[in-house]
């Protein structure tokens, strides 16, 4: 177990620094909303990533908790003139419910009967939010979402704010990966027979994963609401869930360090095709959609396990052979003291 | 009266085209235990290749044979490349591989022909025709008539020749199937072949009546396995079946609830089935769990 | 004697084929029970039905005078039934000692949320779970692996650890899917002497099992299958004088003979 603290202190270190000076490394203001948006899809992945690479499930609609998190927040706040701290406590909760009403449906659901059904939900939710126009503004979205301001509205503090919430989830989600709960979601991942066998209620315990997912996304989409300052129902479709799938499977699904090191990079790529194509004109479409895809496809068939868990891999593997050149090499001292000797 | 029946006339056209999806879907299921999720694409594909192709002046008629060939060959290099590659790996994997292609599909489509919308000119005229007070349009007709053919000869093949047989044997047990001589890999790659070409072809016919674009894939892929599972996932005819009453409830739906929630009464259908009875109406032969 | 678990009139269909027919047999309180029969007998379909991997088709198991037929799989293990795998069932990805410790599931309570914020709950629950987990695997042999990756241990080993994790749910009845399989001599006698301090701590085994030797040298008694019939039942020194029981292992060998 120490071993597993201290490198997860490390690596936790590692976080906060980075986590800490990024605003002061770039200053420019684009690059810290850029930040930002990364601190709050980080929130939507850790949580996807506790369904699918621990308890082994799949969800093609994360947007959709995503958006109907944003929503709850920014009507609660613009209609009914709540504070935008109720909105987001709403936000976490709404989102919940649902994922709590649909996991309880499909929770007996495997593979392919999932991935469909939350691909469903998914598009009912879009064209949900899309249709119910009296409370929602319809296609048109909604205006003047009140900022948040509990440290100030500036972008560094929104920044910092954002962030605290990241690190709040992330360490929950670390938490629970080390624990009773956190073991059964794994353990149903590796073998549904044997965590039954266990003791382990295997349906209760995917819902509850996918509840905390839904919750996080909610959270998230509650402060990209007050953050954005509007709203349309754009962003939360399909091209969004697949991001957000890209994200965990590229760092690796099975790691929530993972989760995070895939937003991080996912971000810079799309930041990186953002340039691209201001510079290329010849590139129209989603050329970001191209790249997910291929991201997605090249993952499962070169790296399956993701990013992260290969890097660790390698590294260990390295620090093993260097352990063990190094007792070939007193063993091999040794002998030749012996030979001295004799 | 005439109302309804107008409905339930547009629902079989749009059912129709559901049915070849499912029909897809199950091809290769049946075969090679996996869904494949870039179902859809086949049929943007289809759609935009052969407007692509058309709008290069090349000859109405060519232009589809090419379109048809194009996809089939997609179909046959992911299987290929791609699916055979990752033979081992856990439904997850494939459910994740399959999006994966199916996006970027999607994407190169979009960077290619842009995000717009296309129109494909009919097979025949403009002209609708009326039975009775129902306005049906030709290509209606030339739509039902496709996919009639479409499911006709994949009957034929699977029940009256030995091909049929040899890959009916893979799906039920590919290591006997093996012994006997067959290669289950070369069935699996015949079985995304036809998905690839049926769902070309209804691309190709679906065209014209609703515009084509690179997104329309999607939509068509979640329609059509809703009604693969509704007919009881592995049960060609029963998807068939399901893939027209789902296609008249979602009509009698757009049109008498809300037309923007069109969509979503056949997810609700499909939710609801899930919950209800997963394995289907018409039951199922083989557990949807995938990739096993 | 009292019995732990009465199996009766049990059968199971297979897509119209029954693989088990009619079985009727009791563990009792403290012993260890074999279960044998050649291939095909159905023995591990026994073994999933009374661990609740599969529902009977007929008949009825009951567990402590109480019929299991309602019980949901996952409430055996806090009832006292646990199972190891044939084909071992465990967790790669994890380390030994998180393997067993899953096995404590049902001795802790924390929920989720108090996991998630690391509650002194959750923290003294962890604390007790790696206790006890470390003690079976001392008792096992496996201590020194504890922090090994799952997978990357020998056929042999992973045995053992499932073994350490069914223990720690604290069984009354702890069921075994040929648990030699795959290991060589020494290690068969020390699982062997392994069983026989279970069943001195009061834990009735059910032990599906080829290895005669082991069978023959631990087991109060034993029922026999064969072709999912239960054709003999009695003490070691009864089943290896049974003529039914000869003929069915001896026949299959007779005809190899011939041919």
């Amino acid at each position: 177990m120490k071993q597993v603290i201290d490198k997860w202190g490390k690596s936790f270190g590692i976080y906060l620094i980075l986590m800490i000076v990024f605003p002061f490394v770039m200053p420019d203001e684009y690059y810290r909303s850029v930040g930002i948006i990364i601190g709050l899809h980080a929130i939507v992945t850790i949580g996807l990533c506790l369904v699918m690479g621990l308890a082994g499930q799949i969800s093609l609609g994360q947007a959709a908790f995503w958006g109907i998190g944003a929503y709850t927040s920014a009507v609660l706040t613009t209609k009914y003139g709540l504070s935008p701290f109720v909105g987001l406590v709403a936000s976490a909760i709404i989102p919940g419910l649902f994922a709590f009403i649909l996991g309880r449906a499909i929770a007996g659901l495997q593979g392919y009967y999932l991935a469909m059904a939350t691909l469903a939900f998914g598009y009912i939710v879009q064209i949900g939010i899309t249709e119910w126009e009296p409370v929602t503004g319809g296609a048109n979205g909604m205006i003047s979402i009140p900022k948040v301001t509990f440290f100030g509205d500036s972008e560094l503090s929104m920044y910092y704010l954002i962030w605290g919430v990241v690190t709040c989830v992330l360490l929950f989600s670390l938490n629970l990966l080390h624990s009773r709960v956190g073991r059964a979601f794994r353990a149903i991942h590796k073998s549904e027979i044997a965590a039954t066998s266990m003791g382990i209620d295997v349906r209760k315990f995917k819902l509850n994963a996918f509840v905390v997912s839904g919750m996080f996304a909610g959270i998230s989409g509650g402060l990209y609401a007050h953050y954005m300052g509007i709203l349309d129902p754009q962003p939360f479709g399909l091209h969004e869930s697949i991001k957000f799938l890209t994200m965990v499977v590229i760092g690796g699904m099975t790691s929530i360090w993972g989760a995070l090191v895939g937003t991080v990079l996912i971000n810079f790529i799309s930041e990186g095709l953002i340039m691209m194509s201001e510079v290329i004109p010849g590139l129209q479409g989603d050329i970001d959609t191209i790249v997910f895809g291929a991201i997605l496809v090249l993952i499962v068939m070169f790296m399956p396990e993701g990013l992260v868990p290969r890097l660790r891999t390698l590294y260990e593997k390295s620090q093993a052979k260097k352990a063990k050149a190094k007792a070939a090499n007193l063993q091999s001292d040794q002998r030749v003291e012996r030979k001295a000797t004799t | 009266m005439t109302e309804f029946l107008q409905y339930v006339a547009n629902g079989l056209v749009s059912g129709g085209i559901y049915a070849i999806v499912a029909v897809g879907f199950i091809t290769i299921y049946n075969v090679s235990k996996v869904i494949n999720l870039a179902q859809g694409e086949f049929l943007m594909l289809g759609g935009m290749v052969a407007v692509a192709m058309i709008g290069m002046n090349v000859p109405y008629v060519i232009a589809v044979v090419l379109a048809i060939l194009l996809v089939t060959l997609v179909g046959i290099m992911m299987q290929k490349y791609v699916i055979a590659y990752v033979k081992k790996a856990n439904p997850i994997s494939l459910i994740i591989l399959t999006i994966g292609i199916s996006t970027l599909f999607r994407g190169v489509a979009s960077l290619i022909w842009g995000k717009d919308a296309f129109a494909l000119a009919p097979i025949t005229s403009n002209e609708p025709i009326s039975f009775g007070g129902v306005m049906v349009a030709q290509q209606s007709l030339w739509i039902l008539a496709a996919v009639l053919i479409i499911l006709f000869l994949l009957w034929y093949l699977m029940e009256r020749t030995i091909l049929g047989k040899k890959i009916n044997a893979c799906s039920v047990n590919p290591m006997a199937a093996r012994l006997m001589g067959i290669s289950p890999a070369k069935m699996s790659m015949l079985a995304f072949a036809i998905s690839g070409a049926t769902g070309a072809i209804a691309g190709i016919v679906i065209a014209p009546l609703s515009v084509t674009s690179y997104d329309i894939g999607v939509l068509l892929g979640i329609k059509g396995f809703s009604a693969a599972i509704l007919g009881g996932l592995g049960n060609p005819l029963g998807a068939a079946v399901a893939a027209f009453l789902l296609g008249i409830v979602e009509s009698l739906g757009a049109g008498y609830v809300s037309s923007g929630m069109k969509d979503a009464i056949a997810f609700l259908v499909l939710i609801g089935m899930l919950l209800v009875k997963p394995s289907g109406i018409f039951g199922e032969r083989s557990v949807g769990k995938g990739g096993l | 004697m009292t019995a732990l678990l009465e199996i009766q009139n049990l059968s199971r269909d297979f897509g119209g084929v029954r693989a088990v027919n009619q079985v009727n047999f009791q563990v009792n309180k403290g012993e260890i029970l074999a279960l044998i029969g050649p291939n095909g007998a159905g023995k591990s379909t026994v073994l999933n039905m009374v661990s609740g991997v599969i529902p009977p088709s007929e008949g009825e198991i009951r567990f402590n005078n109480k019929g299991m037929g309602p019980v949901p799989g996952y409430e055996y293990a806090g009832l006292g039934i646990t199972r190891t795998f044939q084909n071992l069932q465990t967790f790669d990805d994890m380390t030994v000692l998180e393997n067993v410790m899953v096995g404590m599931h049902t001795k802790t309570q924390s929920s989720l949320f108090s996991c998630g914020m690391n509650l002194g709950r959750a923290r003294r629950e962890e604390q007790q779970m790696k206790e006890k987990a470390q003690l079976w695997l001392e008792q096992v042999g496996l201590a020194s692996l504890a922090f090994s990756q799952a997978g990357s241990l020998p056929y042999g080993k992973l045995r053992l650890m499932e073994i350490a994790r069914a223990m720690v749910t604290e069984p009354t009845l702890l069921l075994l899917d040929e648990p030699a399989a795959g290991l060589n001599h020494t290690e068969t006698a020390e699982m062997s002497k392994m069983f026989q301090e279970i069943r001195a701590n009061g834990t009735a085994i059910l032990l599906v099992e080829h290895d005669m030797d082991m069978i023959m040298a631990i087991a109060d008694r034993i029922v026999v299958l064969d072709q999912g019939t239960k054709i003999a039942e009695g003490t070691p020194r009864e089943i290896q004088e049974n003529p039914k029981v000869i003929a069915a292992y001896l026949g299959t060998e007779e005809e190899e003979g011939r041919g």
